[in-house]
């Protein structure tokens, strides 16, 4: 396909952490509509290269949607116009000819920017560490057929676990809340039998954690949900506030032998 | 350079049983004393470093991304291989074992692939108990689908994302052990060089993505697991960070490379729509379960796919293999497309693609039906291409997807470097010249549940190993090292772009190191890759600087140490003289253009030592034996 | 206890103790309506009907037991304090997680629409309009009532009065519309919200909900706006309304009141049954029977009478402690008095 779409593109540079941003404004010409927007960033790039300029910095690595890297604010939604996809997952044709399109990285305190769009998301790794995960260490497992699932304990399962952790829920959240992430992972592994044990303890400190890393809080505005690349339901929100309150109410940790 | 794979004796079925026995052990409350690094967390890095970390051990963990889940495990769609027979068709530990070698075209070690088959139920297990949501019957119990190149339903899949759910299962319990404190996790580290202190791995450089800063981390020993290599062809199925650095740096200070030529191309992935092209995305194979390929019987049939009726369509897989069909596996089915194509059948603009039909599932399960198996899978597919599959078919071709070579291993998992371990596609062990679908995140976490933890225990146990500190002279000689080659990239200034030397690269191994090749052509390759490779350390332009993020400097290393790579691909091409697996020699072929193997002369692995900057590789070889599945040859007609 | 500072600290516990605060005062609202509208309806109301029923039940939630009154009012208004300290609290936690560099482009791509993102403005303009509710209203204009079938002829407080004067007030009416759906928006987005935030949400029963709470919003915002709307009507434009308010606001016949209001109850009793009987002559009797008192603007009843008394009291003798006058006995003889002529 030849290209025929002439852009401007106004991306966000910013050197590091300490310093301060500011928008550049490259234009681009001969864009084909089957590129993909990421593929549209390398043609920039090399461009800014010609030019003995510096190439914009953004995260991305698989370029199929699932790695969760790819994390950039286009025109103001996270990964862009289009629904249910990753940026990198964005093709040009959602765009015409004489565009403009602003690029931001995924804004939040939590997310402290490292360079240009590419952010700093160890918040969420230290989320899942606080409880995102089954007990279970190598060999302890019983065979895997003793464990029954009901299947629609086990699809919903899924549905929460597709999430990919991207942290387009917190970019496109007004108050820069993290609850989608959390509840994604709370219910997977709730839903499931294997997660049943540590229920009450995971939703505690996993809040916790998400608490202490300075996200904000839910408003039920939703837009996590609408900017999900996988579609990831409010539902598990709803469901990681009554277990947060029934654990806050009834998790009783104290043990009372006296032996080691 | 003499290759001991140290595979223990005994009946084939007994010999992990009683290497197991036979490994010496580190006590329990010594195990915290020995530190292990692990590159990359995958599958196999991920599930090593969890269940090192739970066994005791201190454990330093390092990837390239900004989180351990991003590794490219993740985009793995289809399924895992294990020998349960749930669904009672005959599967066993055996047969899947059997099928592995012969799929592998008789290139792999028997002892280390009825390893994996053994393993592979542990595996289904130990995921399930780490809450990985495959998919159930309503019964509440796993199902299971089946997957090329088998003809029992032995796949375990978790809708079209099973390799993101392993990898988070494994992800999951790395992180809980970064929590107890037994796993130290270093993400935006890129490995630079292996640390040898008398011969043995004792530590790794990394450079510090962010600061530039170069890091030396010292260790008992080493455990690379950074995936395959298959960005040497620039337009492939990795992610674009997928690199060969660390295990060719680890292959220039000593650990052989085995195999490299076996590279494996997909069949059904997304054709090329330009120049632009960064990557080539896959679509599973499991989609060959269902769907049926074929191109019009006429070349440049201008009608609608739809319009044209069956008498005129090329179902050329079923044709050609009654037995199996569409489900033959991959390298005959990448071969056929490329066939037709070559014959001036293909479809769509490029005319370098054919079709992957689901008219015919639709009418057997409606359209629910297959959206409940592959719905994900279409969805990529109409953003990707703007076509929609409900109605018309896929159009697919074949890319390079996975790398059966690598470096080389023992039974034990070490290479030939004492104390350096690599686990996963890192390795090149147990696919032979051919993986089968679903069983490469079989391998993966295998080695890293599985085995490791074992072998590196009987390492530990067996080995006098001296206390060593990252501020001695081997360190710093290859932090030193490390740093001038940055700095020589940064100063050269040149005028082409990494990008335009990566993709002249693609286009060089692709033409001639691709899907067939040929004497003329890898020749070709031999001399035009080293060329590129000089121009490349003239006239590459890497603007920025060190201490910064720089996502041009960090691709700018992964191509120079791809364009050295590069040619030992091409020159372990042309020295294998046959046909097997993945690798296809166009002069050593049957009538009908099926591959055709030398078990006399080239019934082993060739292993090649590095032996300095432009000096020419040493070549060692392991003799394969094959005494459980004869040698035959592959027929799945 | 820890346990329970956690909570409350936490994101999650926050908003549930905001939502639950919140539901209770979606309650209050919506009775707080529902008794309004007796101000208003059957429309167009009677006014001495609306008036004597209003304040029955103005008088009813305030006296029957004055302890659990106030324990109500006290209650509301830790439930509203606790709900507008944590919305704060909140909100000022949120514009801290968002960073310190905003988005050049400001887009949505959600359904929820603009009350969800308002919420903490439209709750801000609802405390401001309960703080002059509150001043105007249960804290306004003190007006007194007799009648025998309300509280048994006790005097009473004319919440009727109050509230419709202030309703009357043009300005005050368009406000009060204004505030009301201001409300209607906050409490749908607050209802299907609260739902959600308590943990109850499911396939089958949110849309359920969420429709319940539409008809919610619409059903106060109506009866309030109704409550307004019909009593700026009737008090501009119903004679009879108007008629009564004059009467009824007649400077001396409400001194009389506040006068009778302090005698024993039986007097009250006793001069409610006699209005009753005579409506048009309530004020004479009221004023014939010699109850009209000088005022007692400060201090207690009987301290300022014990000190009157002693420096001399009336000019003519004053029985100490009088007994409750047999008005009946005296009412043949007010009347015959009175017959025939004008006083």
């Amino acid at each position: 396909m030849s290209g025929n779409m002439n852009l401007t593109i106004k991306v966000w540079r910013q050197k590091n952490i300490q310093s301060r941003g500011v928008f550049e404004t490259v234009k681009l010409s001969d864009i084909s509509p089957d590129m993909s927007f990421l593929e549209m960033l390398d043609v920039m790039n090399e461009q800014l290269m010609r030019e003995n300029k510096e190439a914009f910095a953004f995260d991305h690595d698989c370029r199929e949607g699932i790695c969760g890297m790819c994390s950039l604010v286009i025109n103001g939604l996270p990964h862009g116009p289009d629904n249910l996809i990753t940026v990198c997952q964005l093709h040009m044709r959602k765009f015409k000819d004489g565009d403009t399109i602003v690029v931001e990285p995924w804004r939040a305190a939590a997310f402290p920017v490292i360079r240009d769009c590419a952010v700093d998301r160890s918040a969420f790794d230290r989320i899942i560490q606080a409880g995102g995960f089954v007990s279970i260490s190598t060999g302890n497992a019983p065979p895997a057929n003793t464990v029954l699932v009901p299947k629609a304990d086990s699809e919903r399962a899924f549905d929460a676990a597709a999430c990919i952790g991207c942290g387009a829920c917190v970019a496109s959240c007004k108050n820069a809340s993290a609850m989608l992430f959390v509840a994604a992972k709370v219910s997977h592994l709730s839903y499931l039998p294997q997660g049943k044990p540590e229920k009450q303890k995971r939703v505690l400190s996993m809040v916790e954690q998400m608490d202490k890393e300075g996200f904000g809080n839910c408003t039920n505005l939703y837009e996590c949900e609408a900017s999900c690349p996988k579609g990831i339901s409010v539902e598990f929100i709803a469901k990681m506030n009554r277990e947060y309150l029934c654990s806050s109410a009834l998790y009783a940790e104290r043990v009372y032998s006296t032996e080691g | 350079m003499k290759l001991e794979s140290n595979i223990p004796g005994g009946p084939i079925a007994e010999k992990w049983t009683r290497h197991k026995f036979e490994l010496k052990l580190v006590n329990p409350a010594n195990k915290r004393k020995f530190t292990v690094i692990v590159v990359g967390t995958g599958l196999a890095g991920a599930s090593a470093a969890a269940s090192l970390g739970e066994l005791g051990y201190n454990v330093k963990a390092f990837c390239i991304q900004d989180s351990p889940r991003r590794a490219h495990s993740i985009a793995a769609q289809g399924g895992t291989n294990a020998a349960h027979n749930y669904p009672n068709d005959g599967d066993s530990v055996y047969r899947l074992f059997y099928d592995t070698v012969k799929g592998g075209d008789f290139r792999a070690r028997e002892a280390n692939v009825h390893r994996l088959a053994e393993c592979s139920n542990l595996i289904i297990d130990h995921c399930v108990g780490q809450g990985v949501p495959f998919g159930r019957e309503y019964g509440g119990l796993l199902d299971n689908r089946s997957f090329g190149g088998a003809q029992v339903s032995r796949t375990f899949y978790a809708r079209g994302q099973t390799g993101q759910q392993l990898l988070l299962g494994a992800y999951q319990s790395m992180m809980r052990q970064v929590a107890k404190g037994t796993v130290k996790m270093f993400p935006r580290r890129e490995m630079l060089d292996l640390v040898l202190v008398d011969g043995k791995a004792r530590g790794i450089v990394v450079r510090n993505l962010i600061s530039g800063e170069l890091e030396c981390h010292e260790a008992d020993a080493v455990c690379l697991a950074t995936g395959g290599y298959g960005n040497v062809f620039y337009l492939s199925t990795n992610a674009k960070g997928s690199n060969v650095s660390a295990i060719w740096r680890a292959h220039k200070k000593g650990a052989l490379f085995a195999n490299p030529c076996y590279t494996q191309i997909h069949p059904t992935c997304i054709p090329v729509t330009g120049d632009h092209q960064s990557k080539l995305t896959l679509m599973s194979e499991s989609l060959r379960n269902d769907g049926r390929v074929w191109v019009p019987r006429n070349a440049d049939d201008p009608r609608k796919p739809s319009d044209i009726p069956e008498a005129e369509r090329y179902y050329f897989l079923e044709e050609k293999y009654p037995s199996f069909g569409n489900l033959v596996p991959r390298d005959v089915a990448s071969r056929n497309a490329k066939m037709v194509c070559d014959e001036g059948l293909g479809v769509g603009g490029s005319k370098r693609a054919v079709f992957l039909d689901f008219a015919d599932a639709i009418k057997r399960l409606g359209e629910n039906g297959v959206s409940a198996r592959y719905g994900n899978l279409f969805q990529m597919y109409e953003k990707i291409t703007d076509e929609n599959p409900y109605k018309t078919p896929m159009r697919i071709y074949p890319a390079s997807h996975y790398t059966m070579g690598g470096l080389w291993v023992d039974y034990n998992l070490m290479s030939t470097i004492p104390g350096c371990f690599v686990l996963g596609e890192a390795n090149f062990s147990d696919h032979g010249a051919n993986r089968l679908g679903a069983s490469a995140l079989m391998q993966g976490l295998a080695d890293g549940y599985f085995v490791i933890p074992y072998t590196i225990g009987g390492y530990f146990a067996s080995s006098k190993l001296d206390k060593v500190n990252s501020s001695q002279a081997e360190f710093v000689d290859a932090a030193k090292s490390s740093k001038a080659q940055i700095d020589r990239l940064l100063s050269i200034n040149g005028k082409k772009t990494v990008t335009e030397f990566h993709r002249e690269l693609g286009h060089v191994m692709w033409d001639n190191v691709g899907m067939g090749r040929n004497k003329t052509g890898l020749e070709k390759a031999i001399s035009e890759v080293p060329a590129l490779r000089d121009e490349f350390w003239k006239n590459v332009k890497v603007p920025g600087d060190n201490a910064s993020f720089n996502q041009n400097l960090e691709s700018a290393m992964r191509l120079a140490d791809l364009l050295e790579f590069g040619e030992l691909l091409a020159r372990d091409a042309l020295y294998r003289e046959e046909s097997c697996g993945g690798h296809f020699r166009e002069e050593h072929q049957t009538p009908e253009g099926e591959a055709m193997r030398d078990d006399e002369k080239f019934c082993h692995v060739a292993a090649w030592e590095w032996k300095g900057d432009n000096k020419k590789h040493d070549l060692s070889k392991e003799d394969l034996k094959f005494e459980y599945a004869h040698l035959m040859t592959r027929s799945y007609k | 206890m820890k346990w329970l500072l956690t909570y409350i600290t936490s994101s999650i516990g926050k908003k549930q103790v905001m939502g639950a605060a919140g539901l209770l005062l979606v309650l209050f609202v919506l009775g707080h309506m529902v008794g309004n509208l007796q101000l208003v309806l059957p429309f167009p109301p009677d006014p001495l009907e609306a008036q004597a029923a209003y304040n029955a039940y103005s008088n009813l939630l305030t006296k029957f037991k004055p302890a659990l009154y106030y324990a109500t009012i006290a209650g509301l208004a830790v439930i509203f304090m606790v709900h507008m300290y944590f919305a704060v609290a909140l909100k000022l936690q949120n514009l801290k997680a968002r960073g310190t560099a905003r988005y050049a482009v400001e887009a949505r791509k959600g359904k929820k629409q603009f009350p969800t993102f308002t919420m903490i403005w439209s709750g801000l303009a609802i405390a401001a309009f309960i703080i002059w509710h509150i001043l105007t209203v249960r804290n306004g204009a003190y007006y007194y009532y007799i009648n025998p079938e309300v509280a048994d002829g006790a005097v009473v407080r004319d919440m009727w009065l109050t509230t419709v004067e202030v309703l009357g007030n043009p300005i005050s009416t368009v406000f009060y519309m204004i505030v009301v759906v201001v409300l209607g928006f906050h409490t749908w987005h607050a209802i299907s919200s609260a739902f959600q935030t308590m943990g109850i949400n499911h396939q089958k029963w949110t849309p359920i909900i969420d429709m319940m709470g539409i008809a919610y919003c619409v059903v106060v915002a109506v009866g309030y706006g109704a409550t307004a709307a019909g009593s700026y009507a009737v008090v501009n434009f119903d004679e009879k309304t108007i008629a009564v308010i004059e009467q009824v606001k007649n400077p001396s016949y409400q001194k009389a009141l506040e006068a009778l209001s302090k005698r024993p109850l039986e007097e009250q009793k006793m001069a409610a049954k006699l209005i009753a009987k005579n409506p048009e002559r309530a004020k004479f009797i009221v004023e014939r029977e010699g109850l009209h008192r000088p005022s007692f603007e400060k201090g207690n009843f009987h301290d300022k009478r014990k000190k009157f008394h002693k420096k001399g009291g009336h000019q003519r003798p004053v029985k100490q402690q009088e007994p409750a006058r047999n008005l009946e006995e005296n009412a043949e003889q007010l009347e015959i008095e009175t017959e025939g002529g004008e006083e």
